[in-house]
């Protein structure tokens, strides 16, 4: 429907074209980050967020190799980032988003390559629930109970219970909604952090005994 | 793109593949330029995670899925963590929100980040608290006050431990400075005492030439010529002499010679641009 699959041979091609490859420089880079922000922290995060969304659209492209994709469009818009930081006016983000549409359009041809796909775990490790059930215990009351109560019913249970819990709150369900995201992803920074922190006592005892 | 159900709309239909060429593009435009629509196509992908996660996707729509996110490592990370919130619902002795008023919730302040979650929610405390804790089982109680005096009497254990250790808190730094130069070329053999209790050596290498911006530091065993530490990327120090400091962990180092091989970073790659060398001696 007009979501072309990419070609995943897209670099092997491009490298056969002389100058069609962009590596970045050290000062490009430098240019690239002055550019999106006065200050380097800041710039870094946006560079950051930048390219995660670089990464989604690809993906949601068909692309086998979204990150590499997102990569060849800031390598590109990093080479002109000295000229732009001069004569460009307006979000920095617009200019990716052609320069990411130009990427797209040279695939050479549609192709669907093998993805390396990451199984679910099966079981949930002891650990696992005992972190989330420390992260759930920092959240406040009201967070909890909202992201608790979020997840109750199923499928058209599920949007009618939304609804009603978007109006007990006073919220619009878009609201409610972005509300149970926001929450959902500090959750899981939390989880990640705290089964890292877990894991690795875990590994050392084993190492002990 | 107007309402919030229009955005929704939209957003849905993207997600799903079902957009044409034009709308695809406009959507994409956005997802870089507007971060409230950024925001909320995330919001969607939760659903379409938890909906995958649950099984209920249809076949084609999990194909998609699969092929779409499965290479992404932060996506999959989104994916596992659904599918432990969704299995620590479905625990028994997981935490329940049954029919709680939440206009009674007591607030209480969060150590989670939640940025803007939670906190513009307009409640009035009152006694919700008690109904909640009713809902959870005497045993998994019993079980949690245990488990909360056991962790403070191990925090009372590690606070006497490490906050009357002496110099436990603080990292012990040595800090030398070492000129460049061979041995070979007449290079000098800095000479550097480290205190018993020092855990950081922290060597500040003066550069001889402006060619490189970000380096990259080696340590070797000057004798068996056993590479002791790899620095990561290190940025040049400008004032009031150029330098570039690398911090090595004691641990690594034994009394002995080293040399410390300092490479400029050009496109990624390495290039020697000089050396250092040093004696480490132990003061106990």
């Amino acid at each position: 429907m007009g979501e072309d699959n990419c070609d995943s041979d897209l670099f092997d091609s491009m490298a056969s074209v002389p100058g069609s490859r962009w590596a970045l420089t050290q000062d490009a880079f430098d240019s690239l980050l002055s550019w999106l922000d006065a200050d380097r922290e800041l710039a870094g995060y946006r560079y950051e967020d930048i390219r995660y969304r670089l990464i989604k659209i690809f993906a949601h492209r068909g692309c086998v190799e979204p990150e590499e994709l997102a990569d060849e469009t800031i390598n590109r818009v990093a080479q002109k980032a000295r000229t732009l930081s001069v004569s460009y006016v307006g979000d920095p983000a617009r200019y990716f988003f052609g320069v990411a549409q130009n990427v797209l359009k040279e695939r050479l041809r549609h192709r669907t390559g093998p993805v390396d796909l990451m199984p679910l775990r099966d079981k949930t490790p002891e650990e696992e629930f005992q972190c989330l059930e420390r992260c759930l215990g920092q959240l406040t009351s009201e967070s909890r109970d909202l992201i608790l109560g979020y997840y109750e019913g199923e499928k058209r249970g599920k949007i009618d219970h939304r609804k009603r819990l978007a109006t007990r709150l006073g919220l619009e369900t878009s609201t409610l909604r972005i509300r149970a995201y926001r929450i959902r992803a500090a959750l899981q920074a939390c989880l990640n952090e705290c089964i890292g922190v877990a894991r690795t006592v875990a590994d050392r005892n084993q190492k002990l005994h | 793109m107007n309402s919030a159900s229009e955005r929704e709309s939209l957003i849905e239909s993207y997600l799903r593949g079902e957009l044409g060429p034009d709308d695809v593009e406009r959507v994409e435009e956005s997802i870089l330029t507007n971060d409230e629509f950024f925001e909320e196509l995330e919001a969607a992908e939760d659903d379409l995670i938890d909906e995958y996660v649950a099984g209920t996707l249809s076949a084609q729509d999990r194909t998609r899925f699969e092929e779409r996110y499965f290479s992404i490592p932060a996506m999959r990370d989104r994916v596992n963590f659904a599918a432990a919130l969704a299995r620590y619902r479905a625990q028994p002795s997981a935490q329940t929100v049954d029919d709680v008023d939440f206009r009674k919730a007591e607030p209480r302040e969060s150590t989670l980040g939640e940025s803007t979650a939670g906190k513009a929610i307009s409640l009035e405390s009152g006694s919700g608290g008690f109904s909640r804790w009713r809902s959870i089982p005497p045993s998994t109680i019993k079980l949690i006050s245990i488990a909360a005096a056991f962790v403070l009497v191990a925090a009372a254990v590690l606070l006497v431990k490490f906050a009357f250790a002496p110099g436990s808190q603080a990292q012990r730094k040595v800090v030398a400075s070492v000129e460049p130069g061979s041995l070979r070329s007449g290079g000098q053999l800095a000479r550097i005492e480290m205190p018993g209790d020092a855990t950081v050596l922290e060597l500040r290498l003066k550069l001889r030439d402006a060619d490189y911006q970000k380096f990259q530091a080696v340590v070797v065993e000057a004798d068996e010529s056993v590479e002791v530490f790899t620095s990561g990327v290190l940025p040049v120090e400008s004032a009031p002499d150029r330098i570039v400091v690398v911090d090595i962990p004691a641990s690594a180092l034994k009394p002995g010679d080293y040399q410390v091989e300092l490479s400029g970073i050009v496109d990624g790659k390495p290039t020697n641009a000089d050396e250092y060398n040093f004696r480490l001696t132990r003061r106990p």
